[in-house]
């Protein structure tokens, strides 16, 4: 047991085993990647195994040793493995853009029964390639950040162990070159978010949102089955490269009955549990719970975009599905209003960010319910920097304020904790939109396509610059609430600036909110300033392009970029009179719209509704079945029945004196009677 | 001679543990424990030269022992039975030492019913001549009333009334129908037989829509025995009974191979058997197993006791696994005699940790929970583990055999599948509810108050965890490494269903001759 602290637990033979078992794992585990590798002189295997590997080894490395308290030893082995994998993304991206093409590799065959051939199969494209550079990338940051964030915790060697387990299902999800693997990696990643959400398991309403978030995940998930097997049948695999280029054969289906159009349907369920979207995303808020650094990994970065990821993936079969695609856009775009609306209201400042999180992740599903693929992963991306960001820094705000999140008892943190708001305010910046900040160029190019593709409306553009407004509104209060203005921090709390393995993760990722944007500007300005849109030349052959997308004006896609962009910022600058200047304001308005206040802070009483009219009348029902169908009526049965044959000889009566033995008796005497009968 | 060896040496033992006096309790444990391992070792070496490249019986034995009525002592195994043999020989061991904690009073008694129980289980699984295999499985109830009655709780009286009620009620249908194709042998072929081999040869009249004809009432005296002993809703009361009522090692033994006896029947007798009621009825069952995935699972989920709850599971569990061999093709097959392996080794740890539970608590109440996590956290993350694998997370067994399932009932119907996957949900909604209240939150009153600290679990409760462990992560991750056994007995199943017919592997053929009996060599 590696443990520094002196509790009272005595080490125990488990815990020498644990860890002696975990050294050997991490040799076992290592060398048999770089063994599979070298033996068959294969260094794209390799570089997989050890992607794969490293964050596992990392898991049994702190699993088995669970009950250490040091902090440092688990954070440091955790972090490391995360960066190996970063490592490791590196030089795949790198052989993918050399390739011009996919880099695969197969470890075993998973299952093989009838047509069904699932294997073991990793495969890295260019769609993928980006996503584990995020997703490690960001991962090894947030792994970092977390050894300060948890270096007064309980059990940290716990806490890495699910980070890394967490990291290990999300390159399987995103890695993995079949639906099978990556429903492996889907539901994988969704029981590691149950165990971190509910990891301060002793409040019980902690463990309340983890069970939330996985049986609401659980309804998805059964789309996602539903998903999986209707792709079958139809074409006979589950491979990605395989389902897709059928789709492409095929081509567009026209109405709503396809198979196709179903099954996307289907995984589309799927993808708003895990992407918390309308009607779904009752979980992500609550998933708050969980410490600050998860949810700025598991519920803004990278688990919550799976969904988002997954239609990516599949872009030419939902491309063939022009109906499922509409389903897709029109829950994105009012998911994205929706949830910015309940942001407005909230007074945690996690809540806040939760919420933006729906926001945007809808922001993503817009994008490819217009067929604006690129521009979803390209949203993915700007936003799991600069959610990120900002999730350390409410991370960051927590520590100094020993634990508190409500933002009414903030206030002027601004020059106790200059690091933490300077990058937090290049995050705000990136996601209200303003150039050349990240978040600028990739809602810009999800705005302009919904508007301008021929799967787009103006409707959609029209709910999208909304969402905005109020996405700079509540952002510009939530940096107003907690940093500028006058203190209210209550007596004996003293802020203070978090240590630099905290701060150096907010500057990292507070640079990529500022840069993370300049590789996909768009055209209209590019051509000018002859800046190619990087992105979309990395993504040709991956993601197909809009069918009958026509050349554009310019000068109409520079005037609705000016729109927004001026609509967002006079919403800034309101919600910025709102919380600094007049702050009596934001009180009053509230009065004087009561109803319209209470129904958008009590979160539209969805909750309510799903308990209410749902959860519990279903438990209700289940007592009364299990009550009136099990033990009054099939029971009751059984013993008329069984009265039946009491009256029928004398003999029962001595059945019922409960001998045991004359039990057993009968039961040999019956057997012996029978065979008896037949023999002779 | 490996079949019978395997089968009827847990007998042998079981004499030899009866004649060790009743006082050397740690004697009669360890020679049990030995001689369930030598047992799993032989079935192990079963495993190793079992030839997976056909579908024919293997390892026959075959010898007259009734040649007037064409009864005969007629062992054999094929790609369907050989894991639930594997199963009950692995389970046994793990049973046995996990009495240790459960099983304080009359030792020897409970050694030796186990040991009995085994071979009866076994033979049911290996015999294939109808009238042995129905004395195999009468057999089987008598060791099985002996756990519930003599180490049961305190409604034990009641719980084994009921449990007798029904599975006798249901044995005596079949016998009458095997009675029945005995005759029915003799009339087209001109002399008697109760070889199952035989009896896939006959072609028994069917009357679509109609219910007085031989093979619609052959097939629901079939069912009925096996349906009560799954249990299919309706007839499933006496499980939650059973189980509450039972020792710990009982309702393993009851929830891990029992049960599966009757799943096994389905595949063997009612399926191959009586091909046109089995596919014009399918609909029934299928209509049935559905309800039981989510009846069993809603009745689950409000539950007060724990292991009724797990109890209530299994209900839900067994029901995928009917809609699965009810689908009729090899995914739904595939998946459910894979679920049997699953339900084994997952309910039986879940039954197991339950009792380490309930040993230390003495309840088994849920509300008087919460908290436990912290006070036993080893035994909270093999909870957490086992609870993975009965929730049918990817990467455990339980996965494997869920997702099949799913697949064959959505071929058969997409309006099935979408009713089946809504168990996906419910099953994780019941046992996550279930944990949460258990082991998380605050500490309950039996975790504050229980005046002594609670121990976290031994060495010796780990070494019978492990191996349900172990076999959760290897069945999920290579699940090749078993269905490869069984994958040509459940292609032939399902391919060649409307005339099935079972040969005896052509090597063994010889051997097999100089034991035919004179109403196979009549023919």
């Amino acid at each position: 047991m590696g443990s520094t602290g002196h509790h009272n637990h005595e080490s125990s033979p488990v815990d020498l085993i644990g860890a002696n078992l975990s050294f050997l794992g991490l040799a076992a585990l290592l060398l048999g990647g770089i063994g599979y590798g070298l033996r068959n002189a294969d260094a794209t295997a390799a570089t997989f195994a050890i992607l794969l590997l490293a964050p596992l080894f990392g898991f049994l490395f702190n699993g088995l040793r669970f009950r250490s308290k040091n902090a440092r030893l688990s954070g440091s082995v955790a972090t490391l493995a995360a960066f190996a994998s970063f490592l490791c993304s590196i030089s795949l991206a790198m052989k993918v853009g050399a390739a011009h093409g996919a880099v695969s590799t197969k470890f075993f065959d998973w299952m093989t029964i009838g047509d069904l051939n699932v294997a073991a199969g990793f495969t890295v494209d260019k769609i993928s390639a980006l996503m584990i550079l995020v997703v490690t990338g960001v991962g090894t940051l947030i792994h970092l950040f977390s050894i300060g964030y948890m270096s007064h915790d309980d059990r940290p060697s716990k806490y890495f162990a699910y980070l890394n387990l967490f990291l290990f299902n999300m390159l399987l999800l995103i890695l993995g070159d079949n639906l099978l693997v990556m429903f492996v990696g889907w539901e994988g990643v969704g029981l590691c978010s149950y165990l971190l959400i509910g990891f301060w398991f002793s409040d019980s309403e902690k463990a309340a949102a983890g069970m939330k978030a996985f049986i609401t995940n659980r309804i998805g998930d059964a789309g996602f089955l539903l998903g999986i097997f209707t792709l079958f049948f139809i074409f006979g695999t589950v491979n990605f490269a395989e389902i897709n280029q059928r789709a492409l054969d095929i081509g567009a289906e026209s109405g709503w009955g396809g198979p196709m159009t179903l099954a996307c349907l289907f995984l589309f369920i799927g993808a708003t549990g895990k992407s918390a979207q309308i009607p779904l995303y009752v979980w992500l808020p609550d998933a708050m719970a969980g410490p600050t650094p998860v949810s700025a990994l598991i519920h803004a970065a990278t688990m919550v975009t799976a969904g988002v990821y997954m239609i990516v993936r599949l872009n030419p079969l939902f491309l063939a599905a022009p109906n499922a695609l509409h389903v897709v856009a029109v829950v994105g775009a009012v998911t994205a209003v929706t949830a910015a609306s309940i942001g407005l209201t909230q007074w945690d400042i996690k809540k806040v960010l939760a919420y933006s999180t729906v926001s945007q992740l809808g922001y993503m599903f817009l994008a490819c319910g217009v067929g604006a693929f690129g521009a979803a992963m390209f949203h993915l991306m700007t936003h799991a920097f600069f959610k990120a960001l900002m999730f350390l820094g409410s991370g960051s705000v927590i520590h100094a304020m020993n634990g508190e999140q409500d933002i009414r008892k903030m206030g002027g943190l601004k020059k106790a904790l200059p690091i933490t708001h300077g990058t937090f305010l290049l995050g705000w910046l990136a996601i209200i939109g303003m150039p050349p900040f990240a978040g600028f160029f990739s809602k810009d190019e999800i705005l302009w396509l919904s508007f301008h593709s021929p799967l787009g409306h103006w409707g959609l553009w029209l709910l999208g610059v909304f969402g905005a407004a109020l996405t700079a509104f509540y952002m510009t209060r939530l940096m107003a609430l907690t940093f500028w203005g006058g203190s209210r921090v209550p007596n004996g709390v003293h802020p203070h600036e978090s240590p630099p393995s905290m701060t150096v993760p907010l500057i990292v990722l507070g640079a990529l909110s500022v840069v993370g944007g300049w590789i996909g500007v768009p055209h209209a300005i590019g051509h000018a300033l002859h800046v190619p849109h990087f992105l979309e030349h990395w993504f040709q052959g991956a993601i197909l392009g809009i069918p009958g997308l026509k050349p554009a004006s310019t000068a109409l896609e520079i005037a609705l970029m000016g729109v927004s962009v001026s609509i967002a910022g006079l919403s800034s600058v309101a919600a910025f009179v709102f919380y600094v200047r007049r702050t009596e304001l934001p009180g009053k308005v509230a009065a004087k719209f009561r109803g319209f206040y209470d129904l958008v802070h009590n979160k539209y009483f969805v909750d309510e509704f799903y308990f209410g009219k749902i959860i519990d009348p279903l438990v209700e029902a289940s007592r009364n079945l299990w009550a009136y169908v099990d033990v009054s009526f099939i029971d009751r049965g059984t013993y008329a029945v069984a009265d039946m044959v009491r009256g029928v000889g004398s003999v029962a009566k001595t059945v019922q004196n409960g001998n045991m033995q004359q039990y057993a008796l009968y039961v040999v005497l019956g057997v012996a009677a029978t065979i008896f009968l037949i023999l002779r | 001679m490996l079949l019978s060896a395997i089968t009827f040496f847990p007998l042998l033992f079981a004499l030899l543990v009866a004649c060790i006096p009743g006082s050397r309790a740690r004697v009669i444990r360890a020679v049990s424990l030995a001689s369930s391992l030598i047992v799993f070792g032989l079935s192990l070496v079963l495993l190793a030269k079992f030839d997976r490249a056909t579908a024919a019986l293997q390892f026959v034995e075959r010898l007259p022992w009734v040649p007037e009525l064409g009864v005969s002592y007629f062992l054999g195994v094929d790609g369907i039975s050989l894991w639930l043999v594997i199963l009950t020989t692995f389970l046994t061991p793990v049973i046995s030492l996990g009495s240790w904690g459960s099983i304080a009073a009359k030792v020897k008694g409970f050694h030796v019913s186990l040991l009995v129980l085994e071979t009866a289980m076994l033979g049911s699984f290996l015999a294939m001549d109808a009238i042995l295999f129905y004395v195999f499985f009468e057999l089987s109830l008598v060791p099985m009333y002996f756990m519930i009655g003599i180490w049961g709780g305190a409604r034990r009286i009641y719980a084994t009334v009921k449990f007798f009620i029904y599975t006798m009620l249901g044995s005596l249908m079949m016998l009458l129908a095997i009675i029945y194709l005995m005759y029915a042998h003799h009339d087209t072929v001109g002399v008697f037989s109760a070889s199952v081999l035989d009896f896939y040869k006959l072609k028994i009249p069917f009357v679509a829509g109609s219910f007085i004809n031989p093979q619609t009432l052959l097939f629901f005296a079939f069912a009925l025995a096996f349906a009560i002993k799954v249990p299919m809703f309706p007839l499933h009361t006496w499980l939650p009974d059973a189980h509450v009522e039972a020792p710990t090692p009982g309702s393993v033994v009851l929830a891990g191979v029992m049960l599966k006896m009757g799943t096994y029947g389905f595949m063997r007798f009612v399926l191959p058997l009586f091909p046109e009621a089995a596919s014009y009825w399918a609909w029934l069952f299928i209509f049935l197993g559905l309800i039981g995935i989510v009846y069993g699972a809603l009745v689950a989920m409000v539950q007060p006791d724990i292991k009724k709850l797990v109890a209530y599971s299994s209900v839900s569990h067994m029901g995928y696994i009917i809609v699965g061999l009810f689908a009729m093709n090899v995914y739904g097959a595939t998946g459910g005699l894979y679920q049997m392996l699953n339900h084994g080794v997952s309910t039986g740890a879940l039954f197991l940790l339950v009792g380490m539970i309930y040993e230390r608590t003495h309840s088994r109440e849920i509300v008087k929970y919460g908290g436990l996590a912290k006070a036993l956290p080893v035994l909270a993350i093999l909870f957490l583990i086992v609870t993975m694998s009965s929730i049918a997370v990817p990467l455990t067994n339980g996965f494997v055999g869920e997702f099949l399932i799913l697949m064959g009932t959505f071929q058969v119907s997409k309006a099935y599948g979408v009713v089946a996957v809504t168990g996906v949900i419910l099953g994780a909604a019941y046992m996550l509810w279930m944990v949460k209240r258990v082991f998380f939150g605050p500490a309950g009153e039996l975790v504050e108050n229980t005046g002594h600290p609670l121990r976290d679990l031994s060495p010796r409760e780990i070494v019978v965890m492990a191996p349900l462990v172990v076999l959760i992560f290897w069945m999920g991750l290579f699940p090749n490494h078993f269905l490869d056994y069984s994958k040509v007995s459940i292609e032939h199943l399902i391919e060649t269903r409307d005339n099935y017919q079972l040969t005896v592997n052509p090597s063994e053929a010889t051997d097999v001759a100089r034991t035919t009996p004179r109403s196979e060599a009549g023919k």
